[in-house]
């Protein structure tokens, strides 16, 4: 007896939704014939059968929906129906419901767009046992890499790496994600019912992942933003082509505190393990008609200010367009999220993971200060800033580096420039 | 410092061993009038006379029967072997008797014996003559093997050699002999066992060798380093005890190994290297541990088919870019 599990059948994919069963119960079935027609978030896909036998029992029917993992139907001798549940046992979901559908591709074959040549007979991925580790640090699932070692047939660290750059990840996970209904309230009141569209809903499901397993703690530091704000002027003063922002200063001047701050750039793995980065992918967060969504501008440590800031207008271009593509807006290693342009003072941020912190910047007012060593009062334009971290990776004293080192950068902004 | 060729650095280890401790002594054929086949005892007669260096009768039996026995009386000899292919026919003395008479005699009889000689294949010696057999030793409980790459090595391990209470099969490498270096004056110049030397530090891939393998190595790494690819080569020094620490520790940063031995590629002593790679560091792999080995050939006469029965730097550079590809 063979039980059939409802596959993982892409990434992201939690459930799925019986549309049609194409066997009935007491049909014999050979391994690889379609048995059923699944339909998921994305698309609708026919599951197959992996053994050969008889499918003696149909567990879960037509339009229900299950989570992976969870057995759908019995092939080859049934189990004796269980007694204390009754008939027809309802849909149980396994106890690790995505980790067994990695063990056991007992139904469908893998719809992963993997490249024939590295997968062995039977499925199995070939990767060297480095590149596993690599992936399970980045939490990337192997299975969606493509190998480039041994004449394309063996993934190595080096594909794992590459995928992860381009914003590949979604290693099956430990634990199911939150119910989304998790801490849903019941309205009682006059009112309609909204349906949320795929951005809200993945918006809500990473803000209450990251917000429930991410130990946040945040700091906020005051900034004098009177020369970067003269730089500006100046900057744009030569050239009215392609304006120079503050958001564009600030972006670069994260790119330089992660190089000054490394501990900041990094992610805690679902090995338990901290990964730091070599390079800074900055996420910007935008906020759109649907929701937000974050272009990522990739290895703003290597690039200038001019080549941000035409990067960051062509991406949040796209992001109000949504024409983003998916590695355009994933794979960040740090976020920023700026509110100043709203008038809003300061903030916090939820963290984006699995990046280890994100800065919320909020506006910039002119007020007036005690000058240093003396009892003058002057005028001057400050921002506040807020850095939300991930404890796991940092601790306060690592935070308050990082905001001294932007703070210091964007004082003195000349290394802006270089 | 002095600059002095590898067989050099054999004698002087062995002369002042000899002026240290009264009970080293030395015993082989030709060593003594003759000066060595290959001159490395030249001048010992003449300094410690012939009851400290003496010729033996052409029997290698006869060699480690009385170099064991000597040493389980409380002298420490250094027998030589005038080329390690005609310790075949010792194999008894040493097999059964050096390198288990402490184990026999439940500890009671040491056996502080030094057995050297050119090891190594090549030179146009011929199936009989050209052999590299250190992984018979390797493979028996009681022995340490070591087998030196450069004169300064040659030195101070034969000295660790002579002053350890256990059998000791040395091997040096006869086209090596020739080979130049620096050698510490210190007469306290020893270099302790089971400790592997980093020759070339480099972060793409890991040349395990020994022998005249790591000088093939480091020639390789010179060609690697044209591709832009960074070798790291290790000199592994002693085959037993064998630092396989050092080994892990690069492969840690290159993720990649390649493997070399002289010897027959089956059941050779790359083969145990790699399998404990595959042990020790199997989450660091990024790609299957290359062995570069000899043919599994009686050594050719012929100059060209001898070519193609031994490793060359040329065969590293390749293995080292399958491992890479």
């Amino acid at each position: 007896m063979a039980e059939v599990l409802m596959p993982k059948m892409g990434d992201g994919m939690e459930e799925g939704t019986i549309n049609v069963w194409l066997k009935k119960e007491g049909e014999f079935v050979n391994s690889g014939e379609p048995i059923a027609e699944v339909e998921t978030d994305k698309a609708n896909v026919e599951i197959s059968a992996y053994e050969t036998g008889t499918l003696s029992r149909i567990l879960i029917q037509v339009g229900q929906t299950v989570p992976i993992g969870t057995a759908i139907a019995f092939i080859g001798e049934a189990p004796v129906a269980n007694a204390s549940n009754g008939s027809a046992a309802p849909a149980k979901p396994a106890e690790a419901p995505v980790a067994k559908v990695e063990h056991a591709p007992v139904t469908a074959p893998p719809v992963a767009p993997v490249p024939e040549s590295t997968r062995a007979a039977g499925g199995r991925v070939k990767a060297s046992p480095l590149a596993r580790r690599v992936a399970q640090d980045l939490g990337v699932d192997i299975s969606l890499v493509a190998g480039t070692a041994a004449g394309a047939s063996r993934i190595v660290a080096r594909d794992v790496q590459a995928f992860h750059a381009k914003g590949g990840s979604s290693a099956p996970k430990t634990a199911p994600a939150p119910a989304l209904a998790s801490v849903g309230g019941t309205p009682t009141g006059d009112g309609e019912t909204i349906k949320p569209s795929k951005m809200r809903e993945a918006i809500a499901r990473r803000t209450l992942q990251s917000k429930q397993g991410i130990p946040h703690f945040y700091v906020t530091m005051l900034i004098e933003m009177d020369r970067a704000l003269k730089m500006v002027k100046n900057l744009n003063a030569d050239n009215p082509e392609g304006k120079i922002t503050v958001n564009d200063l600030i972006v670069k001047a994260s790119a330089l505190t992660l190089q000054r701050v490394p501990e900041v750039n990094a992610t805690w793995t679902s090995a338990g393990t901290v990964y730091r980065y070599a390079d800074a992918h900055i996420g910007i967060a935008v906020g759109i008609p649907e929701g937000l969504i974050i272009p990522v501008i990739r290895n703003c440590n290597q690039k200038s200010l001019r080549d941000i800031s035409s990067e960051a207008k062509a991406l949040i271009n796209k992001a109000r367009n949504n024409q983003l593509k998916p590695e355009e807006y994933s794979g960040g290693t740090f976020s920023i999220s700026n509110l100043g342009m709203m008038g809003v003072d300061e903030f916090l941020a939820i963290i984006n993971p699995p990046e280890a912190a994100i800065l919320a910047i909020g506006g910039i007012s002119r007020d007036p200060i005690v000058l240093p060593d003396s009892d003058e009062i002057a005028i001057r334009s400050r921002m506040k800033v807020t850095l939300s971290a991930d404890h796991r990776v940092l601790d306060g004293v690592t935070a308050a580096r990082f905001l001294q080192e932007f703070k210091k950068i964007l004082e003195a902004p000349f290394s802006l420039l270089s | 410092m002095a600059v002095m060729r590898y067989q050099q650095a054999v004698r002087l280890a062995m002369t002042e061993e000899m002026r240290r401790d009264p009970n080293v002594f030395l015993l082989g054929e030709e060593i003594a009038q003759y000066q060595g086949t290959y001159r490395v005892t030249e001048g010992m007669l003449q300094e410690f006379g012939e009851r400290r260096v003496v010729d033996t009768p052409i029997s290698e039996i006869g060699i480690a029967g009385m170099a064991t026995g000597a040493a389980m009386a409380g002298l420490r000899p250094v027998a030589e072997f005038m080329t390690w292919s005609f310790a075949l026919s010792a194999m008894d003395q040493l097999i059964n008797h050096a390198a288990k008479i402490t184990y026999m005699s439940g500890g009671r009889i040491q056996c502080p014996v030094v057995f050297r000689g050119p090891a190594g294949v090549g030179t146009q010696l011929s199936a009989q003559h050209s052999h590299s057999l250190e992984s018979w030793f390797a493979h028996t409980p009681g022995f340490k093997v070591v087998m030196p790459a450069t004169p300064a090595d040659a030195k101070g391990l034969l000295k660790t050699a002579i002053r350890d209470n256990n059998p000791i099969i040395f091997m040096e490498h006869a086209g090596l002999y020739g080979l130049s270096g620096e050698v510490p004056d210190d007469t306290e110049f020893m270099i302790p066992f089971g400790q592997a030397a980093v020759r070339r530090e480099g972060t793409d891939i890991s040349l395990v060798a020994y022998s005249r393998g790591v000088q093939m190595c480091l020639k390789a790494a010179e060609a690697l380093a044209k591709d832009n690819i960074s070798a790291e080569v290790i000199d592994l020094r002693t085959l037993v005890p064998l630092d396989m620490a050092t080994v892990v520790a690069s492969i840690t940063k290159t993720h990649r190994a390649v493997v070399v031995q002289e010897e027959w590629r089956n059941v050779g002593f790359a083969a145990e290297l790699a399998t404990r790679i595959y042990e020790q560091a199997f989450d660091e792999l990024d790609a299957p541990v290359e062995r570069v080995a000899g043919a599994d050939v009686p050594m050719p006469y012929a100059k060209n088919l001898e070519r193609a029965a031994i490793p060359t730097d040329a065969d590293i550079v390749a293995a080292a870019k399958r491992a890479l590809a």
